[in-house]
């Protein structure tokens, strides 16, 4: 389905630690794991969704693609270059391809500018545009947003959540971008709001042939919108394949009960579903073999000791467990009646 | 047996603009040991009500302009603030709120403020008494070996590890999942007989949001509490409420025992919010038109410019109760049937 040519990000073991210095002397102590080797690729006009617990390094991840941190290992390639470990200017002229559209766009407009000169700030920066074509510009973004002319004298207190995220996309698309990240797109909106979100991030990927990376612990979300599917835990990635086979028959015990765990009308109630125990471990000090053990349901010796990495299951389907194969349906059943 | 009727209350909030009509001629009852779910957006009064039932109102800009909230058969709104605080406030009625973070002081152990609120519960259970002061109030240190060992049975309640050392943490040491944990039992150590939930999952990972919901759940039935849970999302709503009632701008809508709500939503309104939820069948729709302002809100029914079901009535008049089915109730003039 996809070419490689229509590659358009690609990481290859990308790294990112975190320093702990001790209180005194600052001397080093220990390192946060916050990326540990990850690998993936995304496709032109794709839409890769990177799930996992607060913590679990998404954040930390889609930074070092943007190239606000830089990985301590590993590549970073976008459109055949390496982008990663490159001068700060360069980066500053890459990231008008690449745009991070941040979790609150309330907080991330400045609330002393109007909606025009906050549309008009990234044309200044990064084009030469003269002021008319700067204003047709505006205009046709903000209508591509879903909003209108009169909004434009109007500062951002203003207007509502769902009009503010509007507003965050109206000002990234102004740039032209390819590859937008998006953190948390609708965490904090009203299901009705964040089902016109949605819809316009549908429309606008066609109309501006779009690729998107969606971060988000939301998993109902990912399913509807993402073609690929990425689970990570505690800096790893366990489980990664396309959205369809990752939700209709995930094979880590994690994946597994993080679908179990989406509050959803018409799911099984209570007792029938499986919850995860305990909180994830520490960044700081990550057990030896399978990071997810102390909570894994099917744990065995071999976890303990062995580091799982990722094996290909299926096509476009990969898992980083050890025991991926004794949990098929029959153990999860039991496991289920005994709870 | 209910312990909460609330009739025909209308909220205002007054602002520059005018009076914002938060909460209109809103009927609703929860029953004893009962998790009825108020489900709603943003803005459509489902906090107001909260807020009103605890009397917590701010005072500058919040107005009860008519109906009657009658806890366990007395009127609260007819108490004075004095008797609210000694009996109901915190005592009969506690708030689990929305982020646990910033409703913790930052500069207390949790021990403390969890010894400050089982204090309080004695010393005003004494003023019942004949008005002294407990005597044994001046040993009600934190330290005090009684005290200690409530906190600490509270805490191992809601699945705290090692509670004899989490007590003496501060709260940015826990876990979001722990902090919230922690608001449980400090909400359900009074022993209230209604415990208001403010979205207490919303800043939660869905697993953490799970375990939360699923420790909700058991420790309110084993206490026989009545839960009146605010929430926006139908999911966590659908899990763990007996009853869900919606609401929109201010108004009721629809009202209906869980099963009975997601098997035959009757009103346009829910039915849109359902079509909404990300389903993976397919593409999602979307509720035409946005929420209307409550100063001045539309007349009839608040949601008639928005319902693709809307008849010349509905412009006029606010539409009757209806009980459709055992204990469903819908105001619409043309629900589905």
């Amino acid at each position: 389905m996809f070419r490689v040519d229509d590659l358009i990000l690609s990481l290859d073991n990308v790294k990112k630690y975190f320093p702990i210095k001790s209180r005194f002397l600052k001397r080093r102590i220990g390192w946060i794991k916050a990326v540990d080797g990850i690998s993936f690729n995304v496709f032109r006009e794709g839409v890769m969704g990177l799930v996992g617990e607060s913590g679990c390094g998404k954040t930390t991840l889609a930074k070092t693609i943007m190239g606000m941190h830089q990985p301590d290992e590993g590549k970073v390639i976008f459109k055949q270059g390496v982008i990663s470990k490159i001068h700060p200017e360069e980066a500053r002229k890459l990231r008008r391809q690449i745009q991070y559209v941040y979790q609150d766009s309330g907080a991330s407009l400045d609330p002393w500018w109007t909606i025009e000169r906050l549309l008009r700030e990234p044309l200044v920066i990064h084009t030469h545009l003269s002021d008319s074509e700067m204003d047709e510009k505006v205009l046709a973004i903000l209508e591509a947003v879903g909003m209108s002319e009169e909004h434009l004298n109007c500062y951002p207190h203003e207007f509502s959540g769902g009009q503010l995220r509007r507003l965050g996309l109206a000002r990234i698309l102004t740039l032209n971008p390819e590859l937008i990240i998006f953190d948390e797109p609708t965490a904090g909106l009203d299901v009705s709001v964040q089902a016109k979100i949605l819809e316009l991030l549908e429309n606008l990927k066609e109309a501006f042939r779009l690729t998107y990376i969606i971060i988000s612990h939301n998993l109902s979300l990912i399913r509807i919108i993402c073609h690929h599917t990425a689970v990570m835990y505690l800096g790893k990635i366990v489980e990664i394949g396309t959205t369809q086979r990752i939700f209709e028959d995930p094979k880590h015990p994690y994946t597994r009960i993080l679908i179990d765990s989406i509050p959803e009308p018409g799911r099984d109630r209570g007792n029938q579903r499986l919850l995860l125990q305990g909180e994830p471990p520490s960044l700081e000090n990550i057990p030896p073999g399978c990071r997810f053990q102390n909570r894994c349901p099917f744990r065995k010796e071999r976890c303990e000791k062995e580091e799982p990495f990722l094996k290909e299951v299926a096509q476009d389907h990969m898992v980083s467990c050890h025991q991926w194969i004794q949990h098929q349906n029959q153990a999860w059943q039991t496991l289920r009646l005994v709870r | 047996m209910r312990i909460l009727d609330i009739e025909g209350l209308t909220v205002f909030y007054h602002t520059d603009q005018g009076a914002v009509e938060a909460l209109d001629e809103v009927n609703f009852s929860i029953g004893k040991g009962e998790i009825v779910g108020l489900v709603g957006e943003s803005g459509c009064g489902k906090s107001t009500m909260g807020k009103t039932i605890a009397r917590v109102l701010p005072e500058s800009t919040g107005e009860i302009v008519s109906g009657s909230i009658s806890f366990q058969g007395e009127d609260l709104l007819k108490l004075s603030e004095k008797e609210i605080n000694r009996r109901v406030r915190g005592r009969a009625i506690t708030i689990i709120p929305q982020d646990p973070f910033v409703s913790f002081n930052p500069v207390f152990t949790i021990g403390t403020q969890f010894s400050d609120i089982l204090k309080y519960k004695l010393v005003a259970g004494n003023r019942k008494n004949g008005g002294r002061k407990n005597p044994l109030q001046k040993l009600m240190h934190p330290s005090s070996k009684e005290l200690k060992k409530q906190i600490i049975q509270m805490l191992n309640r809601v699945q705290i590890p090692s509670p004899e050392k989490q007590m003496y943490k501060y709260p940015h040491e826990l876990s979001g999942g722990q902090r919230q944990r922690v608001m449980i039992a400090m909400a359900l150590a009074p022993q209230p007989s209604l415990v208001i939930a403010d979205e207490p999952t919303t800043a939660l990972d869905v697993t953490i949001g799970a375990q939360v919901l699923e420790l909700l759940k058991d420790l309110t039935k084993q206490f026989q509490t009545s839960v009146l849970f605010i929430t926006h999302d139908l999911g966590v709503a659908y899990d763990i409420c007996d009853r869900i009632t919606v609401m929109y701008a201010g108004q009721i809508m629809e009202s209906a025992p869980t099963d009975s709500f997601f098997k035959n939503p009757c009103h346009p309104y829910t039915r849109g919010l359902l079509d909404s939820l990300p389903n993976p069948q397919g593409k999602i729709q979307t509720i035409q038109g946005d929420i209307p302002s409550l100063i001045n809100p539309p007349k009839g029914c608040r949601f008639h410019p928005r319902c693709p079901r809307r008849v010349d009535e509905c412009t006029e008049q606010r539409p009757e109760l209806k009980e459709l089915f055992a204990n469903h109730i819908v105001h619409c003039f043309k629900p589905f049937l």
